[in-house]
């Protein structure tokens, strides 16, 4: 008897759970909106910032939502190159390029974990958003270099399947002169409202039609209700902030000591997505970058290539002349994931060095000492090691053969005091799946099924940007599928008429 | 002797107690006191230059504080000047010195120093 009332007793519990918890799933429609607006945009980022523009342009009342009390998100911290092809800074350089050498290409890149069907959008719009940022008071020198124009991916390694191209188009004035022109699109047009510290929570979904009404907001510690009449646009990032959806998505995930980007790349557009339930593509991808843990602006890729990179155990693991993304991974597999830049007194003199270390290196991070016995005692490696590891390769230099491969215009002996050391950790730089949208920017369900009144553009999304095909092609992919989520969020039908 | 000694304990424990409430509550008071508890002198339209209520523009605070320049001189000494941000967007104000809720480092939300 007891024993059946017990059992009668759980079953009503785990019901009453059950029920109770498919009910608070959702944000339920409130009696009252605090605001409203036809397209609400979430994110001030590139992304957030085109799809407000343009739908603003097509004639909807526009509405941006962006958490952190400043805009910008990742492009603002970016290194400020935007990716195209077949641009008029591209033929004045001598760069014959064209959209279908850019497919080729893009198509090279980690096949099958990108959407021809995007690549081929990005590669007939990418030349639009390098003109939009030109059109809003960006600057991009027709030379080779930075600012200018570079080889910003693996196009040489593919020279043999279409001509190698410097498609990475670098803005004068780094990320920040790049979002500033984003930024004028959204200031000249007054029309578009934009909440500054105001963070999308919750996506509200009318439970009849499942259409996407609105979103669920804080501002402070004030709740806000924001009517969306037409559709709402996810804008806000990726997730590389967030330990959490790290350590469930990626192998990686848990052993990252920090993370670089902007503060705000938490993950939140992507939980939203989740709840009404989005497809989602490769949220374990992450682009990584060699860094220091703490300080997110630190990065070395204009002089590592010429450095030494040791591991823990004092010993050499990789090609320095390899891109940061495949040293970032494999420093994660040496002991304690850290690595060690070793460079001399002639590398500290030159360029690439000097202007690095004096903008973005915090300057009680690069350890001096007069032998390499001394900047092993001083890292808490074990000198003898080091030294045999710095002799070993000083004999390579001299050679000019590499046996891990570097090549050798990268190679300089260290051998000139002062000796100098960076210690450095693998960070995620951006993710680069994502919620699954059509090729109009409408999120999809499992089934790939349009959810009604849900847009999303730029990092949050996937499929268009695993295996990073070059710098600036995050923005450019921000700038094309935000251009055609304004598009189209600006063109449906109002709910509530 | 041995009452006299315990009197004197509890009586100097209710007077350090009673100095522990004092400071902790003049400690609380001064944390309480935010920005614009500090110009309160100077009325609301000081800042709310228009009398609505909203954002305050940069010029407002500057008409006193001088310029953009002068205040990263200020701060010069800081590993990193919050008054010289190389970043997009970081000078605004209000943005650190928040007029009815607590100061709040903005840098401080990625770098640490």
């Amino acid at each position: 008897m007891t024993r059946k009332l017990l059992f009668a007793v759980s079953v009503a519990c785990i019901l009453t759970m059950l029920v109770s918890g498919l009910a608070m799933a959702k944000v339920k429609v409130p009696a009252k909106w605090d605001m409203e607006t036809d397209v609400l945009v979430l994110g001030f980022g590139a992304a957030g910032a085109t799809a407000a523009a343009y739908a603003f342009d097509a004639g909807a009342e526009v509405m941006i939502l962006e958490k952190l009390p400043f805009p910008g998100g990742n492009t603002a911290v970016c290194g400020g190159a935007i990716y195209g092809t077949g641009t008029p800074v591209q033929k004045e350089v001598g760069y014959n390029d064209s959209p279908e050498q850019f497919i080729k290409y893009y198509s090279q890149i980690r096949p099958g974990m990108n959407f021809p069907e995007f690549v081929e959008i990005l590669a007939y719009e990418s030349a639009d958003a390098i003109q939009f940022v030109i059109d809003n008071g960006a600057k991009i020198p027709a030379v080779e270099g930075l600012p200018g124009i570079t080889m910003g991916g693996f196009e040489r390694n593919y020279d043999h399947i279409t001509p190698a191209m410097a498609r990475s188009h670098w803005v004068d004035g780094g990320g920040k002169g790049l979002f500033q022109a984003f930024y004028n699109a959204v200031k000249d047009r007054p029309g578009i409202k934009v909440h500054l510290s105001t963070a999308a929570e919750r996506l509200i979904q009318d439970p009849a039609t499942e259409r996407i009404i609105g979103v669920q907001a804080k501002k402070g510690n004030k709740t806000l209700n924001i009517k969306a009449r037409k559709a709402v646009v996810i804008a806000t990032g990726g997730w590389s902030q967030n330990v959490d959806l790290l350590t469930a998505y990626s192998p990686n995930g848990n052993n990252f000591k920090g993370a670089k980007g902007s503060p705000g790349v938490t993950g939140d557009g992507l939980l939203m997505a989740m709840e009404v339930g989005a497809k989602t593509w490769a949220l374990h991808e992450v682009l990584e970058s060699m860094g220091i843990a703490g300080s997110p602006g630190t990065y070395f890729t204009p002089f590592m290539a010429y450095t030494l990179i040791v591991n823990n155990d004092a010993k050499r693991y990789i090609s320095e002349g390899a891109w940061t993304e495949p040293i970032s991974e494999e420093t994660l597999r040496q002991p304690n994931g850290e690595a060690y830049l070793i460079f001399d007194a002639e590398l500290r003199a030159r360029s690439e060095f000097d202007v690095t270390l004096n903008t973005v290196v915090p300057a009680d991070k690069v350890i001096k000492a007069n032998s390499i016995k001394e900047l092993a005692q001083k890292l808490g490696l074990d000198p003898a090691t080091l030294e045999k590891t710095v002799a070993e390769y000083n004999g390579y230099c001299k050679t000019g053969v590499d046996p891990m491969g570097k090549s050798p215009a990268e190679m300089s002996a260290i051998d000139k005091a002062p000796f100098y050391a960076i210690k450095s950790d693998p960070l995620p730089v951006m993710t680069t799946g994502g919620i699954l949208t059509d090729t109009e920017s409408r999120v999809l369900n499992p089934f790939d099924e349009v959810i009604p009144g849900l847009y999303a553009a730029g990092e949050v999304t996937g499929g268009k940007l695993v295996g990073y095909p070059g710098c600036g092609s995050a923005v450019t992919e921000a700038f094309v599928f935000g251009r055609i989520a304004g598009e189209n969020a600006a063109h449906e039908s109002v709910w509530d008429r | 002797m041995r009452t006299k000694l315990l009197e004197k304990i509890v009586k100097s424990s209710w007077f350090v107690l009673m100095l522990v409430i004092l400071v902790g509550a003049c400690v609380f008071a001064a944390d309480e006191a935010f920005l614009a508890d500090k110009h309160s002198k100077m009325g609301c339209k000081s800042c709310h230059t228009t009398g609505e209520y909203g954002d305050v523009e940069n010029e407002t605070c500057l008409k006193c504080h001088g310029s953009w320049e002068k205040l990263a001189e200020k701060t010069g000494e800081m590993q990193i000047n919050p008054h010289q941000s190389p970043h997009f967007g970081m000078d605004t104000c209000t943005m650190c010195h928040h007029a009815h809720y607590e100061f709040e480092n903005i840098c401080k939300s990625c770098h640490m120093y």
